[in-house]
């Protein structure tokens, strides 16, 4: 595996994420909200139960399946070039880094323009201290599953994936559950 | 069982765990700013701990399904990655059966197997 590859792959893991945030707004807004709108056994449940959906279910499984994408562009790219089980870690890891960096970015902007900068420091310091570990290891989990699937043909490694975004999920749960 | 894996994971979960015990103080002090009303304080901090100690725990639990799983790897048959082409293919083979190399650790290793 090339040295640029572990630059693309934090790259990718940038651009997968903005994709993702993207889909999960159009999927919030185009999606989930007429669906409850115009269905009268919905209606009397709120937009806060909308964005615990999205927030829990939809958005692990979304989330986790971008980050693997990053890897399996690059091997298709790097076709020649040997990778094994610790490299593709390695490659995961630096995508769902890129991910959560521009998840934080983007966060911070949002929060910049509501709150003090001491409070969106703050938030971004909780969100390093959460948000960052959760994605890292949800991640690897999630990749050590489709990488020992993939790499050597082990398909009972394949349950790793829903442990990976249950990890999510549990962390999405929680952290709805205390907003709101 | 793949040691890189068990590293890194034991310390994003430890990383992940410090998280959750520092959560309450951090949404504490976040409350002390006065811009967002931190109503359930007392709750998050409950919640917090139980979720520090299951991260704790949980990569004991990830260890142990990685180690019965690595069982079923030994029994399983071992693919390998050509060095030329990059072509997954059975570790056993001497030839690459897409490119044609010859594959010279494959030889050494048998040759060592069966003693020349």
């Amino acid at each position: 595996m090339r040295e640029r590859s572990y630059f693309l792959s934090f790259f990718f893991g940038v651009i997968f994420g903005n994709l993702a945030g993207i889909f999960n707004s159009f999927f919030f807004t185009s999606l989930l909200i007429p669906f409850i709108s115009f269905n009268e056994h919905f209606y009397s449940l709120n937009i806060i139960l909308t964005l615990k959906v999205l927030a829990i279910i939809i958005a692990p499984i979304l989330e986790e399946l971008t980050k693997l994408i990053p890897m399996f562009f690059l091997i298709s790219q790097e076709r020649g070039y040997v990778i094994n089980i610790n490299q593709w870690i390695i490659l995961s890891i630096l995508a769902a880094l890129g991910f959560s960096t521009f998840e934080n970015i983007i966060y911070f902007i949002t929060f910049i323009s509501l709150y003090k900068l001491d409070t969106c420091l703050l938030l971004i310091v909780s969100r390093y201290m959460l948000a960052t570990p959760m994605h890292l290891s949800s991640t690897l989990v999630t990749s050590y599953g489709v990488g020992m699937w993939y790499l050597y043909d082990i398909r009972s490694f394949l349950t790793f994936i829903p442990i990976g975004v249950g990890i999510h999920s549990l962390h999405n749960l929680i952290i709805t559950t205390w907003w709101f | 069982m793949n040691a890189f894996f068990n590293v890194l994971l034991i310390i994003l979960f430890l990383w992940l765990s410090i998280g959750w015990f520092l959560s309450p103080y951090l949404l504490g002090l976040i409350g002390q700013e006065g811009e967002i009303a931190m109503e359930k304080l007392e709750d998050v901090k409950e919640i917090a701990v139980k979720m520090g100690v299951f991260f704790l725990i949980l990569p004991i639990f990830l260890l142990c399904l990685s180690l019965f799983l690595s069982k079923k790897i030994k029994n399983a048959e071992f693919y390998d990655i050509c060095e030329v082409c990059g072509r997954r293919i059975k570790k056993s083979y001497v030839v690459c059966p897409y490119c044609l190399t010859v594959r010279e650790q494959v030889i050494t290793s048998l040759q060592r197997e069966h003693g020349n």
